[in-house]
């Protein structure tokens, strides 16, 4: 079981980081082209919660991958203002309600969602995605 | 974010969006809309042939400008998103509300 762990600053210049590192290590476990696609997509939603839940530009958020037996285990942890998973409405198309959309996104596309938050100390959202064995070659 | 090769024609207004779209590229995505709309094109036509990932900072300034165009009697409309951006599109139904169009010329 590896372990990889990252630190990026708040910052949205760095999210391309984080989509570049999960699709290499998604590649390396096999994943296809369509799986690395939607952990692509997750990680960027969680990173993006993490910059809109930051307290300023001068901090910084975890990413940590763990590749495991046939899956992999992701965790985007920040430090930020925190918030309600439960709160979180269902994005609304005519405009009213425009939030929401990366963590329906996140839960769409993912095996298993889990969501820690505490107000004032920040989010920790672990993903896994399991390797589809009917692309194994 | 990359956006070139603009061309209007009579009512239409085209213009080509490249590579990612997301939390760092979004202003860019709308202010290049938001440009053409000033045009008062009937049809605003997203090229998206060229554009690799879009998360869902893209799809709320979609949205958003989808509603505003509508009220200024615009539509918008993206041409030959890649599968990828299909799959979210249809996921969030954003496919309902916005035309999607393949171009077989491309």
């Amino acid at each position: 079981m590896d372990s990889i762990k990252l630190t990026l600053p708040a910052k949205p210049e760095y999210v391309s980081l984080a989509r570049l590192t999960i699709a290499s290590v998604a590649n390396n476990m096999g994943f296809s082209i369509g799986d690395v696609e939607d952990l692509k997509v997750a990680v960027s939603e969680a990173c993006t919660n993490a910059l809109n839940h930051s307290k300023n530009l001068d901090t910084t958020y975890d990413l940590t991958y763990v590749v495991e037996n046939q899956k992999l285990v992701f965790t985007v942890t920040d430090r930020g203002v925190g918030f309600e998973p439960e709160s979180v409405a269902m994005p609304d198309l005519n405009g009213k309600q425009l939030g929401g959309f990366g963590l329906f996104i996140i839960k769409s596309l993912m095996d298993r969602v889990e969501i820690i938050s505490e107000r004032g100390s920040g989010t920790s959202i672990t993903m896994i995605k399991n390797l589809s064995t009917t692309h194994e070659v | 974010m990359n956006s070139n090769n603009i061309i209007d024609i009579g009512k239409t207004s085209m213009v080509s969006i490249k590579g990612e779209i997301d939390i760092y590229s979004i202003e860019k995505f709308r202010e290049t809309i938001e440009e053409k709309m000033k045009t008062q094109a009937a049809e605003i036509i997203l090229d998206c042939s060229e554009l690799s990932y879009m998360d869902s900072t893209g799809m709320g300034v979609l949205i958003e400008l989808r509603n505003k165009s509508k009220e200024m009697g615009q539509k918008i409309i993206m041409m030959n998103p890649r599968p990828n951006i299909k799959k979210l599109l249809a996921l969030t139904g954003v496919d309902k509300i916005i035309d999607i169009v393949d171009n077989p010329v491309n």
